[in-house]
């Protein structure tokens, strides 16, 4: 295969997509996309990749035709015949109609909530008849009973093949799928991804396939592109792209994702700093100010795709025809103190909770035991609902358990780290104000809280300026290090973690897990880590729990489970972990 | 519920919108509309209490009674003479105890019944066993009698003054057909009965009573008199007087028989097709003082009040040609004005002592009361006293005088006598039990003149005392007397046959009524 | 590869961003703003804008039509209209936000304590609350009036008694949906007390749809009022009250239009502003 440049001119036969140099901005001076230039080729599958604020969802919307009107656009996308950025709503209709299905993130908004799967596939399908067909080729089980469901009534995973059904009843020639399988469990999503490889094959569309991580679209795409700062970085067949990557940020993202083999004593390598402010780009290279091998040049002009000197693709690099050397931030992880204190820092003792009413009430945890030893690790590991998150809020005492010793040990009442660290912060109140919240009942004079916050903040690597801030006025990644801030102002005795890095992009969960690691060790914390990534527990817990409803399948030294699961659940956890291996 | 009162504001601006329009457009309908109908329009503010003779006691609704019923006398156009009605003669003995009246032959009812004394007599008896407010005009009578068919004769308990104008009174005894008194008996001497229907000898029947809608009076035509020109009446009931002027503009209307805002009045002079007519009525404006508490037990007070409120020249700004100041405690023609004189000299006047005052007044829907008894309160503010006004209605007038230590310091409000005889004003008005004295005068030499006036057999002596008793209220302040009113009608121009009588507020004579 | 320091690379915190959410208005809610301002100008300046006293007649004399000596011409008692609407503009709308004051300050405290305790607390108050809504305003205006006698205080007591249950609904709507949230578990890890965490944490997210609403009914008061005072249950004479001084002129609205319409032309456009104010603010809060 020859070296495609996507300057070209569009394929007159064989591409279902055709993007060329397309511009959109907002109002407020986001400018999402700066000059992208894209073709799927039919049957293709293209994995968008790109970390959140990096326009890839943006591009997505432009193929459909579904930008808000507000957004200013140029360039264009050619979606089988129709220029979708130029035609009317009801041409754009008309042509999503002929061309076009999608997938998103969360099927629950996407499906009428008020109309029985079966009707919304036949409005798309035409008739029942072909809905339940769309059904049963989604592989839905028992296509006939859950076509008389109602979206809140099916799983997360059968709503998103629903969903599936959906996109795919018109026989479009694109599916547009953005994150489809981020919301869901690992081993849905493992489904959910090969369904899609099954149903490409089988109906010959092509899918683009918008995702934040790198391994995700590994696992399905023909092709790559990789989006940085609303510029392509790099465009290449999948193989190539991860085997040698020419664009720095692309070897950067492969190098920071958390592997099952990732050393566990080392910290994750991590790239410097974070995207640029949408509004504000650099006029050079969007990643030169986090790049190890950018050169004074880079900050002056922005680089234009070019054939990739590395395999088949493209790459915008000024650097690119050098050999790719990442430099990453990597430092030794340090070693928790071993003075390991005979008290743990918790222990449930034959904990169980149910919730709902007295005549409907479903147990939630059921008899469950922990140990936390004092400035030990542990990882509880499981699926959604399978309890993980109750007991993390009973250990830290959020909830109440119906029955079973909780013992939390010396040093105070555990804090936590939410899953969303935005949330978890009051919206209305100074980053300063949080923090020193915290502090009082320590019964400091207000200058020394004042003092303790910028420590807390100085120690998560923000600058003390932030204090006068609210949360969302920061990035997503600078709310989690104030949240983290806040749990270890007054250092706990047992830092409690709830999925903190489910909701960042790869180079941002590296950080935060690093980060995590070296509090722990600096401060002699206990943590007890739950997550539903085996990969991540591994790294950050000494031993890894895995649970599944309410209870606790396998417990272990955490390469241990890993490297020889012997629960069918944790097994299938394991067999779920996205490899960043082509297939 | 937070939207509700949106409605006065909406309304309001309709009618000024309407307003705007109809300036341009009236007298175009009501060429066409005046010349050939046979229908009278009228249209009263709210509905009358009842149609019911015995019980009707107010004063919108006169026009019904009157044209529906009569009694045996009347008084006689624009004048407090009494004339024959059913009755075309009568004697008085010379003790005043006896009166004998001889009755119109002839006249039916409407429903057929012939009329004779004795359905003159059942009519007054029904009167005293009905027993509601107007009855007492029949009770001095001791006994009824009736000794041919075209004869009663009334026995009088004791010398009655004004009997004879109890009798010509538009709330004193109508006959009613006695057929139908007692085939709708009931139980409460046909009382249910008369609140919707009428059946008297009068020129024009009751067809139709429609509460809160319309009333219907259609012409009898088997009246013993000059039968009506006017073959029906329709009353509607419009509440808001600026609708009313709409509709006597475009013609839908005949005659806005009262409440005409006076101010308003040079806006309808210029119109060709409407005519404003004002008539010598006995509605006399009245500022009661509550002697019976501070600050107006202090007579000096109440005189400086007098004196404050500059009434000469309040009555010409707010009634302008349609009111004079009162010259006497008694309307003119009811009394020689001379024989109870009132004035009060104006002055600007700080008063000494002056300090907050309750007033009160009776709304009407001519903003007369209002306008004059703001007028007031700005100026005995300016005199130095602190006057919180505010608008009550008639009903809740007639409680202060059982609580009077509670009761307001001051009242405004327009009344007029039963009868155009002294008695029937000075009795209710500053007698000591009277029903109109509503802030509670209370004199004994006041009740002992009104007695003697009464019970004097010679009309001289009688004006005599009750001059005097005026003159002691006059001396006492206890009543000021503001303003002699005229009964304002504006009224189509077409209309003839207007004829009025001034004891008979708000109302014309439809039988003679005519385009 | 391995770098011995551990380096936190230091972050950027992005500049403080004022965006003009002004410019984000529609012209009729900019209008009902600016008219809005004006309108609280006036009302607080009425004093130093009339041209004469509310209640002293002129010496032009009653029932002058606007222009000659009055702007808008004088009423039946020769009073300057002009200045008593600019009075009656200022009445309506200081008798609107005490209104509304009570009913935020009373309902807020109610709906933040029935939110926050939750549970039978917050079925006693809400049962209680509902009661208060179910009286009917105007009805009650009329009670109290009767039983206090007249006067502007009372009515605003009456009003004021079935206002605040909205704003308690709001307020323990808002906190029940914030207590939720996981900044409050957080709050709560971080030992916050319960007092704090209900004033601190919980009652400021009620603070935006409490000024929409406040900022709508501003407009409802006006009329609301403006009607009680119109049926006579406001102020007594001669105060200038907007809806009085409708009611009073009705029977010269043929003749002389001035002296009813102005004062209710006034009642219209401050609804009109308020309530188009009050979507200029929810728009303002909606994008926070």
């Amino acid at each position: 295969m020859t070296a495609v440049l996507e300057t070209a001119p569009p394929r007159s036969t064989g591409t279902v997509l055709s993007v060329r140099d397309l511009r959109i901005s907002f109002p407020g001076g986001v400018n999402a996309l700066r000059g992208v230039s894209l073709d799927v080729g039919a049957g293709e599958i293209v994995g968008i990749v790109g970390e959140s604020g990096s326009g890839k969802t943006v591009l997505g919307l432009a193929a459909l035709g579904l930008l808000p009107s507000t957004a200013e656009v140029s360039g264009a996308a050619m979606l089988g015949d129709v220029e979708m950025l130029a035609a009317g709503a009801e041409d754009r209709r008309l042509a999503r109609k002929r061309f076009a299905g999608a997938v998103f993130q969360d099927p629950m908004t996407s499906l009428n909530p008020t109309m029985r799967v079966g009707q919304q596939v036949a409005e798309a399908a035409g008739s029942m008849g072909a809905a339940l067909e769309m059904l049963r080729r989604a592989r839905v089980p028992e296509p006939e009973r859950r076509a008389r469901q109602y979206p809140h009534e099916l799983s997360g995973g059968l709503r998103q093949r629903v969903m599936i059904a959906m996109a795919l009843a018109g026989s479009p020639a694109l599916v547009v799928a953005d994150e489809p399988t981020t919301a869901l469990d690992v081993t849905v999503q493992k489904e959910i991804l090969k369904l899609l490889v099954e149903l490409r094959g089988e109906t010959g569309a092509s899918i683009l396939f918008v995702t934040h991580d790198l391994a995700v679209a590994a696992e399905l795409a023909d092709r790559i592109a990789v989006l940085y700062a609303g510029r392509l970085a790099e465009l290449g067949p999948t193989a190539d792209v991860l085997s040698n990557p020419d664009h720095p940020y692309t070897a950067g993202l492969l190098a920071a994702r958390l592997q099952p083999e990732s050393p566990r004593g080392v910290a994750l390598p991590t790239l410097k700093g974070e995207p640029p402010d949408p509004r504000a780009h650099p006029p050079g290279c969007p990643f030169a100010p986090r790049c190890a091998l950018a050169e004074p040049a880079c900050d002056d002009e922005l680089p234009e795709p070019a054939p990739a000197p590395g395999h088949a693709g493209s790459v915008a690099c000024r650097r690119s025809g050098e050999p790719t050397r990442v430099v990453l931030d990597v430092y030794e992880r340090p070693r928790p103190q071993e003075d390991a204190d005979p008290v743990p820092a918790l222990r449930l003792g034959g904990i169980s909770k149910s919730f709902g009413s007295r005549r409907n009430s479903r147990l939630v945890v059921d008899d469950l035991s922990l140990e936390v030893p004092a400035a030990g690790a542990v990882a509880l590991v499981g699926e959604s609902g399978c309890g993980k998150t109750t007991t993390l809020r009973i250990a830290v005492g959020l909830e109440r358990a119906d029955t079973g010793a909780i013992d939390v040990g010396p040093g105070g009442r555990p804090q936590l780290v939410f899953q969303d660290a935005g949330a978890s912060l009051t919206p209305w109140m100074t980053i300063g104000e949080l923090l020193e919240e915290r502090v009082r009942s320590e019964g400091l004079a207000a200058k020394e809280r004042k003092q303790r916050a910028k420590d807390a903040l100085a120690l998560v690597g923000l600058p003390a300026d932030v204090t006068s801030r609210r949360p969302r006025e920061l990035s997503g990644g600078q709310r989690q290090r104030v949240a983290i801030a806040r749990a270890v102002v007054v250092p706990p005795a047992l830092l409690a973690c709830d999925e903190p890095i489910s909701a960042l992009d790869v180079s941002l969960a590296a950080t935060v897990l690093n980060l995590l690691s070296r509090l722990r060790a600096e401060l002699g914390m206990a943590m007890l880590f739950v997550t539903h990534d085996l990969a991540a527990a591994r790294y950050v817990g000494d031993r890894v729990a895995v649970m599944a409803d309410g209870r606790i399948v396998e417990e272990g030294p955490s390469e241990l489970v890993l490297a020889a699961p012997s629960h069918p659940v944790t097994r299938a956890l394991v067999d779920a972990i996205p490899r960043l291996e082509a297939r | 519920m937070r939207r509700h009162l949106l409605a006065p504001v909406v309304v309001l601006l309709i009618g000024a919108a309407l307003a705007a329009c109809s300036s341009s457009s009236s007298g175009t309908k009501a060429a066409n509309a005046s010349s050939t109908t046979a229908t009278l329009h009228l249209a009263y503010l709210a509905d009358m209490s009842t149609p019911d003779p015995d019980v009707f006691y107010d004063i919108e609704g006169n026009t019904v009674i009157l044209s529906a019923y009569e009694g045996l006398v009347k008084y006689a156009p624009d004048s407090t003479t009494i004339v024959p009605a059913l009755a075309t003669s009568w004697d008085i003995s010379p003790d005043k105890l006896t009166y004998t009246f001889h009755l119109r032959q002839g006249v039916t009812f409407q429903d057929g019944t012939p009329f004779n004394a004795d359905a003159v007599k059942t009519s007054f008896q029904r009167r005293l066993d009905v027993n509601s407010a107007p009855a007492y005009m029949l009770q001095p009578v001791a006994s009824m009698t009736t000794p041919d068919p075209n004869t009663i004769v009334l026995t009088l308990k004791n010398v009655v003054g004004p009997f004879m104008d109890y009798m010509a009174s538009s709330w004193g005894p109508k006959i009613i057909s006695p057929k139908a008194l007692a085939d709708n008996a009931g139980t409460d001497h046909a009382q249910t009965w008369l609140k919707t229907n009428a059946d008297g000898t009068g020129p024009f029947k009751l067809t139709a009573f429609n509460r809160g809608q319309n009333y219907e009076l259609t012409r009898f035509d088997g009246y013993w008199g000059a039968k009506a020109k006017f073959a029906k009446v329709d009353i509607r009931i419009v509440p808001d007087m600026g609708t009313q002027r709409l509709q006597l503009q475009s013609g839908d209307l005949d005659v806005i028989l009262h409440s005409f805002p006076v101010a308003e009045i040079p806006s309808v002079q210029g119109n060709s097709s409407l005519a404003v007519k004002d008539f010598s009525s006995y509605l006399q404006s009245l500022l009661y003082l509550n002697t019976n508490k501070a600050p107006f037990s202090d007579l000096n007070l109440r005189k400086a009040v007098a004196g404050a409120i500059q009434r000469d020249s309040l009555v010409k700004e707010v009634y302008g040609s349609y009111g004079t100041p009162a010259t006497s405690s008694y309307a003119p023609g009811i009394l020689d004005q001379s024989l109870a004189p009132v004035s009060y000299p104006p002055s600007t006047a700080k008063v000494p002592g002056a300090g907050p005052i309750n007033f009160v007044y009776t709304a009407d829907e001519s903003g007369i009361q209002r306008r004059m008894a703001e007028l007031i309160q700005q100026r005995l503010n300016a005199a130095g006293f602190n006057a919180t006004l505010k608008e009550v209605q008639n009903a809740q007038v007639y409680d202060y005088v059982n609580d009077l230590k509670n009761a307001p310091d001051m009242l405004l409000m327009t009344n007029t006598p039963d009868a155009a005889h002294p008695d029937t004003w000075a009795r209710i008005l500053w007698g000591s039990k009277g029903g109109l004295n509503f802030l509670g005068y209370n004199s004994p030499k006041v009740d002992q003149l009104l007695d003697q006036g009464a019970q004097a057999t010679d009309k001289t002596a009688a004006d005599q005392a009750y001059g005097q008793a005026g003159r002691v209220l006059n001396d006492d302040y206890g009543i000021l007397f503001i303003a002699n009113a005229r009964d304002v009608m504006v009224m189509r121009k077409d209309l003839t046959g207007v004829q009025h009588v001034p004891n008979y507020p708000w109302a014309l004579n439809l039988g003679a009524l005519g385009r | 590869m391995a770098v011995a320091e551990p380096i936190i690379s230091p972050l950027v915190i992005p500049p403080r961003q004022r965006t003009a959410r002004w410019m984000r208005l529609g012209r009729l809610e900019k209008g009902g703003l600016v008219v809005l301002a004006l309108t609280t100008f006036v009302a607080v300046a009425a004093p130093l804008l009339a041209p004469h006293l509310p209640n002293v007649p002129l010496k032009v004399g009653p029932f002058s039509p606007p222009g000659h000596g009055a702007v808008l011409g004088t009423d039946d008692l020769a009073r300057d209209i002009l200045s008593r609407v600019l009075y009656g503009i200022r009445a309506s709308w200081f008798s609107a936000l005490v209104v509304i004051a009570s009913g935020v300050l009373v309902g807020g405290v109610v709906g933040l304590v029935a939110g926050t305790a939750g549970g039978r607390v917050d079925v006693v108050l809400m049962r209680i609350t509902d009661l208060f809504l179910a009286l009917p305003g105007p009805i009650l205006a009329i009670a109290v009036i009767a039983a206090l006698g007249p006067s502007l205080q009372h009515t605003l007591i009456a009003v004021a008694i079935v206002w605040w249950p909205w704003y308690a609904r709001i307020v323990r709507a808002e906190v029940r949906a914030q207590a939720v949230r996981a900044h409050v578990d957080a709050a709560r890890l971080a030992g916050v007390r319960r007092v704090r965490l209900a004033v601190r944490h919980l009652l400021p997210a009620a603070i935006p749809a409490v000024l929409v609403t406040a900022s709508l009914d501003v407009g409802n008061l006006v009329l609301t009022l403006a009607g009680l005072s119109f049926i006579g249950l406001g102020s007594p004479p001669p105060a200038p009250e907007l809806g009085a001084m409708a009611a009073r002129g009705m029977p010269y609205l043929l003749g002389h239009p001035w002296i009813p319409l102005y004062p209710a032309v006034a009642v219209f456009v401050l609804a009109f502003a308020a309530n188009l104010a009050g979507d200029g603010v929810r728009d303002l809060l909606e994008h926070q």
